[in-house]
């Protein structure tokens, strides 16, 4: 009713402005190619048009105003109305902006200025995606960013690095929100990609060094759009449906009986004592093999009718997976007048994911408002967002297990529901203490984690002289955490609760950061120079209270309020802080045009770290050179950019807890035990049992003086280029970097006792690598305008020095260290197939539980034993490469982009193998055991099914390292623009529809020895799955 | 104009000098510092916390009821469970034949003990910094810390022998450089000892606080202690000598404690499992203390035995530590009244019929839950077969002394399992009896030991009350009499040596002893192979099981904590 309401408003404003003015009209031309242009757009000040697909187009306007034409890639025009006749206007070609800026850090600086390895993303790639956070919209887009997200509908579980990983605690970057600081993901994802005005990554410690203690893992700098000179209202509303389409092929009620046959016969044990759930007719074969012939399950389970369970086939990923949906809308709106600007946003979002009783949900709301007064000398403003998201969290059964994984592994013979109705759970003989997964999500589908938060800043700008620009702004990051979840009582089979309880979860996050910056700017002659010095404080507290009352009389949500139980009541909360304090100072130079030069020094103290340490300093130098501005470059046409850049730079990382340096004691009463083993301080030493405990403390961490700041020094050398007026436009970036004194909580010799944990300061990591982008864009004289990009980054790292202190922290053992390999290298056992004859057994090397058909693991060290020291390295967990390639078309009104992104060299560690490979006698696996050897099929590498694991194949060895290498058609988008005519015939300045897809489909290495055996390389292990989605939309200005 | 200007130049350089140093001051919040601890108040606190430890364990590493590490491996019971793979490093320390050096609840548990190790060294070195007159408590303290340290030092030694002994000399930091070879094993076992021998002389007979350590229990723990110390074991863990010195030394501990006047058997021998005669009742010496509605989530349970409920509705889940048909044949007694030490395990006791056709020792019902038979004393709550969750695999039966009635006050549902807020005792006086019974029989004194297994042995005969169906009949054929020399059998000392350890066997079945009672007498390899020689004709799963002589009698030093000491942590023998 509300977007009703606005969209109304919107139309008569748009209908006010029609009063007294006259149309003209025209048509726009390229000037090289003599064809008309379709999409140019045409804005007077009130209004704005694009022509049509002949390139023609009409406008409200008066004589004396102005119109401008602006067309990507064209030189734009602006002309002064002086009469309504036809117009023919003619853009030549420029594809070079030079005077594109981008924020780089408490200023603005020209694109073509920039010294340091900076991506720019293009907003208007990821405007429609209608993924639920910006993070998974940016997969493969920026070269050396490397993203992983899984499908939840509140955008999943995430990883992003920049330029790979170094240190081993919080990988986050930092994220630079209209000046503001965070390092909170929520924060991020909340803002509606179509209000980002511009979106950048300094990568290189060259760029970064200006955030000093927090740059390390590089910093993403988002602006916000602000009000333009015109009235606008813009519209962006999309359906989508999410599919799943990664369904695990699991075992049904049949093939499962003939497994669990198989392992028995394979353990020579009665196939009756094995299969509870089953009866078997079968027979020997001349040769003395036993043959099934027939698989009976049992009708009921539990064995008696009277239990209501019948044996059933149930296909668990059917029942809890179906077809999702999102729907989008966003409206804003954008005024301006000749002192103030207002930008103000809603938007909504409701994701209702694949999975039965997930949602996700988000209503935002922005307002950016700026005034300047005092003949523009000041001028204040605010950019302010708040969101308010409901999210439904992950949820567990009983027993703590994980129900995407329950989903794919419950008993296809166990019945959604008893013959009664109601929910069927394990009985009898024959399962695992799992409970039915959809009835686990049916009973906590109220349950519910709200998060409200405020972000933005208020600032003030002033030029009390000539050329010196001073701004303050506090900027503000609070969140209001509100987690719900009860735990109704229940018995299905032999599991229950019987006592029910509600858990409430509360933390607030109050964060703010005051930065002051003084800009001062001068030309003398060919010398331009520019001089920033700022000061930053920053405070951030976050606060948590948690509460359990037990025993609730009625089981209605509205009945679950704290006060309503009668049971157990138990509270809990922590609270932690830090603050941070900077000075900084940054000077550029240029001269001409050709050279320029940049030095950044920062200064930052903070509560993190020892006293001992408190204080960092992180400087870098930065250098340019525009070649093309150079006489002897100017005289080559086909060159129309070329720039080198060099930088050097250190950076910091202070990504620890913010109390890591305090060794402290705590009290642990035992509210958190959640039933597990308890590593409580409190004890009923009086026996009385039934009164409060007396309760002492116990260590919580080892405290460190001198821990300090890890520190990452990095080269960039790259180059930007553009050829044939920047129809072939890329770049290159080479960077080395070494990251020093890396945090880690190792872990520690047991004599020292437990809470004797300690963060230090230990190895160093090398990383080299680089990045290029490519691209090349041209139009047609048929119309057709094309442009296709290609990004790709690569990298690789290694631990070059490892004091002993830290080295359990990393994969290895007594012999092999992790010197010389990336972190992120897996570390196990080789498989050397399995044995095929008992000769084989015997001859091998001493192995706890070897055998025929079991998988052999190779004796590296020859000493005649399968031991820890037969361990070695198995791959690598990051990508040698990640790249992206996209291709846009833009034909008469149709505009399509396709977006590919893959990742090669990496290896994964498919865990999810453990179970579709090897049987588990209470749940499913997955039917390529089916294929498991039998001395009949010895070809198999899947080891012979057994009831027991009496080899420890779940260990960590090759058999679970496959090729994680795909390419993913991440999104593919068919967009047309209605004709101006017809738009206007509906009062509309533009109307676009859209269909959109994503996550079409993924080419990886099905077959081969390196094949990956599940379905997606990019989601190894088992993980919510990404959907494939399809969204129809349409984007509407006024 | 001006005005302006000056304002802002104003506003700019005072923000920019407004944030002094002081601005990083950070006070760790709910937190307390080191130096904080060390008052009074604190360090009692930290000895609280030392207490707490003794109940910090759960099914992953149950150290307060040993049953993975000594009723499975010592034959007492199978594994149980869902299926052979689950928790599937019982399975291995079922079979040992499977028992490698990675096993991550190894590593678990060898963390979990010295964490109560470092504990009570918190604790006393923090009670060394005050002054008697600051902190009158100070030696009885001193002695109740140095007796946890003891006792986490004991299991450890039972468990892995070769361990790093870890005292309050050493600060926290050089803990990690202690050595496992430095010390003899005699070395040890001494360091063990001292550290009972200071609480014996530095507490008092009888504490306020019940669960508190006394000059009592830590004089049976030091009788142990010395127990365990006489079988003197060369490097691969063969009985080299009995040390004739030490066993009277446990004989006059235990004459202390027996003569103290402060313990007797209870009158039934279930009282001991059976909330609330369990808690801290006349036959109990020294016991972890647990609770419920104390504040906590779900109470300070016992949750080592969270698993072993059986599958009947009003528990269900998840049958572990299924007592094995050796065991239950093991409470066969003959015409006399007598066990049968040599034969009880050529027929086994299965069906209902077998528990009236054969004699049968009462402690059975007190122990394993037979299918036909009451459970845990309640008549009209009948035991059946499928309370066992894989009957094929693990036959029928079920554990009892670990499980609270389902009525009980004490009993609580967590999650998927169950804990119990019963005290479970570390040291109770019928041990105490037998401890003195076996150092007498090594000396050759069998005939004083007599009296003391018979005194076992009637209140064993005794404990039927509970044993009823609801119409008052009895459950078996209880039959259990007092060995009487020259009458039903002759008290050599190798018969008597015979009845000592079957008696102990059924006394203490199912509690996790019988294993280390084995490796302490030197029988293990002989008498767990022959189990399994038995056992894997009526249970498959054992047909690979083999005990490896001087290898098995001790778990590998985890091969994390050599990794972690690069290397300065020796490894077991043969492994």
């Amino acid at each position: 009713m509300k977007r009703c309401f606005l969209l109304l408003l919107g139309i008569h404003l748009t209908l006010l402005s029609y009063s007294q003015q006259n149309i003209i009209s025209g048509i726009v031309v390229s000037k090289s190619l003599g064809i008309p242009l379709s999409g140019v757009s045409i804005t007077s000040p009130s209004k704005s048009v694009t022509t049509d697909s002949i390139g023609k187009f009409s406008i409200m306007t008066k004589i004396g105003e102005s119109l401008s034409f602006s067309f990507i890639g064209m030189k734009s025009m602006k002309i002064d109305i002086k009469s309504f006749s036809i117009l023919k206007i003619e853009l030549s070609d420029d594809l070079v902006n030079l005077n594109e800026v981008v924020v780089t850090g408490y200023q603005v600086q020209r694109k073509i200025d920039l010294t340091g390895a900076v991506s720019i993303v293009k907003t208007s790639d990821i405007s429609n995606i209608p993924a639920s956070n910006l993070i998974t919209s940016l997969q493969g887009r920026i070269p050396g960013v490397f993203i992983e997200a899984d499908g939840r509908p509140n955008g999943g579980q995430r990883r992003l690095l920049i330029r790979g990983l170094s240190t081993l605690g919080n990988t986050n970057p930092l994220f630079v929100i209209d000046g503001v600081s965070t390092l909170n993901q929520q924060t991020f994802q909340n803002i509606d990609p179509s209000l980002i005005e511009s979106l950048q990554v300094l990568k290189d410690a060259a760029a970064g060094s200006i955030y000093g203690a927090r740059a390390s893992n590089g910093v993403i700098i988002v602006t916000t759009k602000q009000g333009k000179e015109k009235m606008q209202i813009r519209l962006n509303t999309s359906y989508g449906i999410d599919a799943f389409t990664d369904k695990l092929p699991v075992l049904n009620v049949m093939e499962r009986g003939r497994a669990l046959w198989q392992a028995a016969i394979n353990d020579k044990i009665n196939p009756a004592q094995n299969a509870p759930l089953y009866s078997y007719v079968s027979h020997l074969d001349p040769n003395g093999v036993a043959i099934l012939d027939q698989v009976i399950p049992v009708p009921w389970i539990g064995g008696l009718e009277s239990l209501k369970t019948p044996g059933a086939n149930t296909d668990w990923q059917d029942v809890i997976f179906h077809n999702g949906t999102i729907k989008s809308t966003e409206l804003n709106v954008s005024v301006a007048g000749k002192h103030s600007s207002g930008l103000f946003g809603f938007s909504y979002l409701d994701n209702q994911g694949i999975m039965s009783y997930m949602q996700f949900q988000k209503y935002s709301g922005r307002v950016n408002t700026s005034f300047s007064f005092l003949n523009d000398k000041v001028k204040i403003g605010e950019n302010m967002q708040i969101s308010y998201t409901r999210n439904t969290p992950d949820r567990t059964d009983l027993g703590g297990s994980d129900l995407v994984n329950l989903s794919r592994f419950e008993q296809p013979i166990l019945p959604v529901y008893l013959t009664d109705g109601s929910w069927s759970g394990p009985i009898g003989a024959g399962f695992s203490d799992r409970n039915n997964p959809l009835h686990m999500l049916t009973i906590y589908k109220d349950n519910v984690d709200k998060t409200m938060n405020l972000f933005g800043n208020i600032y003030a700008e002033a030029k009390p002289i000539k050329d010196l620009l001073i701004r303050s702004s506090i900027g503000l990051d609070y969140s209001d955490g509100y987690n719900f979840a009860m735990f109704p009582n229940f018995s299905t089979g032999f599991l229950s609760r019987t006592i029910n309880s509600l858990k409430i979860d509360q933390s607030h996050r109050f964060n703010w950061v005051w930065s002051t910056t003084a800009n001062y700017t001068k030309t003398f002659g060919l010398h331009n120079l520019n001089l920033l010095v700022g000061t930053e404080a920053l405070k951030n507290d976050y606060i948590t209270l948690g509460a359990i009352k037990e025993g609730f009389a009625i089981e209605d949500i509205n009945y679950y309020v704290l006060g309503a139980g009668t049971g157990n009541q138990t509270n809990s909360g922590d609270q932690t802080g830090n603050q941070l304090l900077s000075y900084f100072s940054k000077l550029n130079y240029n001269y001409s045009d050709k050279y320029i030069l940049a030095f950044t020094v920062r200064q930052d103290g903070s509560s993190r770290f020892g006293l001992n340490n408190q204080f960092g300093i992180f400087p870098s130098a930065s250098a340019g050179w525009r070649l093309k501005n150079e006489s002897f470059f100017k005289k080559i046409d086909m060159l129309s950019n070329f720039k080198l850049r060099a930088g050097w730079g250190v950076v910091g990382n202070q990504e620890i807890g913010d109390e890591s340096s305090y060794g402290v004691y705590a009290t642990n009463y035992g509210t958190l035990s959640g039933g597990r083993r308890n590593i409580g301080s409190a004890y009923d030493i009086r026996g009385v049992n039934g009164s409060t405990l007396p309760s002492g403390y116990t260590q919580v961490r080892r405290g460190n003086p001198d821990l300090k700041w890890e520190s990452t020094t990095e080269t960039n050398i790259g180059a930007d280029f553009g050829f044939l007026n920047e129809k072939i436009f890329g770049s290159f970036d080479y960077f080395n970097r070494r990251t020093t004194d890396i945090l880690i909580t190792p872990p520690y010799v047991a004599t020292i006792g437990a809470g004797a944990s300690q963060v230090q300061n230990g190895a160093t990591v090398d990383n080299k690598g680089f990045e290029f982008t490519f691209g090349y864009r041209d139009n047609t004289q048929s119309g057709l305008a094309y442009s296709i990009g290609f990004n790709v980054g690569a990298f690789r790292d290694q631990v070059i020095y490892i004091p002993l202190s830290v080295i359990s922290g990393y994969p290895g053992n007594i012999e092999k260290t992790i010197l010389g390999h990336s972190p992120q290298e897996m570390f196990g056992y080789i498989v050397q197939g399995l044995f095929q004859t008992s000769d084989e057994v015997l001859a091998s090397a001493t192995q706890a539980g070897k055998g025929i058909g079991r998988i052999r693991f190779k004796d590296l060290n020859g000493d005649g034993k399968i031991d820890p020291l037969d361990q070695t390295w198995l791959g690598n967990q990051l990508p040698k490469a990640e790249f992206g390639m996209n291709i846009g078309l833009n034909y008469k009104g149709f505009d399509f982009m396709l977006f590919a992104q893959g990742i090669y060299g990496r290896m994964v560690n498919n865990g999810i193998k453990s179970q579709t490979d090897f049987l588990n006698t209470g749940m499913n696996n997955g039917t390529r055991l089916l294929n498991a050897w039998t001395p009949q099929n010895t070809t198999s590498t899947i080891p012979m099914l057994s009831n027991a694991n009496s080899n420890n194949e779940n260990r960590m060895s090759s058999y679970y390292v496959e090729s994680g290498d795909y390419l993913k058609i991440r999104s593919a988008e068919l967009g047309y623009t209605l004709p101006q005519k017809i738009a206007e015939r509906a009062h509309l300045t533009t109307l676009r529809v859209f269909v959109l897809g994503t996550n079409l489909f993924t080419i990886f290495n099905k077959s081969g020895s390196n094949a990956y055996t599940a379905q997606d390389p990019s989601l190894p292990g088992s993980i919510y799955p990404q959907p494939r989605n399809v969204t129809f939309g349409l984007n509407v200005t006024f | 104009m001006k005005k302006y200007q000056i304002l802002f130049l104003l506003t700019f350089f005072l923000t920019l000098f407004s944030c002094s140093k002081s601005f990083l001051d950070y006070t760790p919040k709910g937190k307390v510092s080191d130096d904080q601890l060390n008052t009074t108040v604190n360090v009692d606190g930290m000895c609280i916390a030392a207490y707490a430890s003794l109940g910090n364990d759960d099914w992953s590493v149950p150290f307060v009821h040993t049953w993975p590490w000594g009723s499975v491996r010592g034959g007492d019971a199978y594994k149980g469970g869902g299926s052979v793979g689950d928790q599937g490093w019982i399975d291995n320390m079922e079979k040992f034949n499977l028992v490698t050096v990675d096993i991550a609840s190894i590593n678990t548990l060898w963390i979990a003990l010295y964490e109560g190790i470092a504990r009570a060294n918190d604790a006393i070195q923090r009670i060394n910094k005050l002054s008697a007159t600051e902190y009158p408590n100070k030696n009885i303290r001193l002695g109740e810390m140095r007796f946890i340290r003891g006792h986490f030092h004991f299991l450890l030694k039972t468990i892995f022998k070769n361990i790093p002994y870890i005292d309050d000399v050493v600060t926290q930091n050089e803990r990690g450089k202690v050595d496992n070879s430095t010390l003899t094993d005699i070395q040890l076992w001494n360091k063990i000892e001292a550290d009972f021998q200071f609480a014996i002389d530095n507490l008092p007979v009888s504490q306020s606080d019940v669960g508190r350590a006394n000059k009592m229990s830590a004089t049976a723990y030091f009788a142990k202690v010395n127990l365990y110390k006489a079988y003197e074991q060369d490097k691969n863990n063969q009985i080299t000598a009995i040390n004739t010195t030490t066993l009277n030394k446990v004989i006059a501990a235990c004459d202390v404690v027996i003569n103290s006047g402060k313990y007797s058997l209870e009158s039934d021998f279930g009282n001991n499992w059976l909330y609330p005669f369990s808690e801290n009742n006349k036959e109990s010496v020294f016991s972890v203390q647990y609770s419920i509605n104390d504040g906590t989530t779900n109470g300070r349970l016992n949750m080592s035995s969270a698993l072993n409920y059986n599958m009947a509705s009003t528990y269900g889940c998840c049958s572990f530590h299924a007592p094995s048909q050796n065991l239950v044949n093991s409470f066969k007694t003959d015409i006399n009244g007598l066990p049968l030490p040599d034969t009880y395990n050529d027929l086994s006791m299965k069906d209902s019929i077998d528990f009236w056709t054969n004699g049968v020792d009462p402690r059975l019902d007190h122990t394993v839950g037979v299918p036909t038979h009451p459970f845990k004393y309640m008549p009209t709550f009948i035991a059946q077969k499928t309370w066992q969750r894989v009957p094929a695999i693990y036959g029928q039966f079920t554990p009892m002394k670990e499980i609270a009635q389902y009525t009980s006050p004490a009993f609580k549902k967590v999650g998927a399992f169950f804990g119990s807020a019963t005290n479970w005792a570390i040291i109770k006086y019928d041990e105490v009896l037998l401890w003195k019974a076996e150092a007498l029989i090594e000396l050759g004194r069998e005939n004083e030991a007599l009296p003391i297994i018979n005194l076992v042995r009637a209140r064993a005969a005794a404990s039927i009350g509970m044993l009823k169906y609801s119409n008052g009949n009895l459950v078996a054929n209880y039959r259990c009499k007092p060995y009487v020399d020259g009458t039903n059998i002759t008290w050599s000392n190798v018969n008597a040596r015979k009845a000592l350890r079957h008696e102990r066997r059924l006394e203490f079945a199912m509690e996790g002893q019988y294993f280390f009672d084995l490796v302490r007498w030197g029988v293990a390899s002989q008498q767990i192979n022959q189990y399994f020689s038995v056992e894997k004709t009526r249970v498959p799963n054992l047909a690979s099981a083999k005990f490896t002589l001087g290898r098995d009698e001790y778990l590998p030093i985890p091969i994390n904590q050599i990794t972690l000491t690069a290397g300065l942590l020796k490894q077991n023998p043969n492994w």
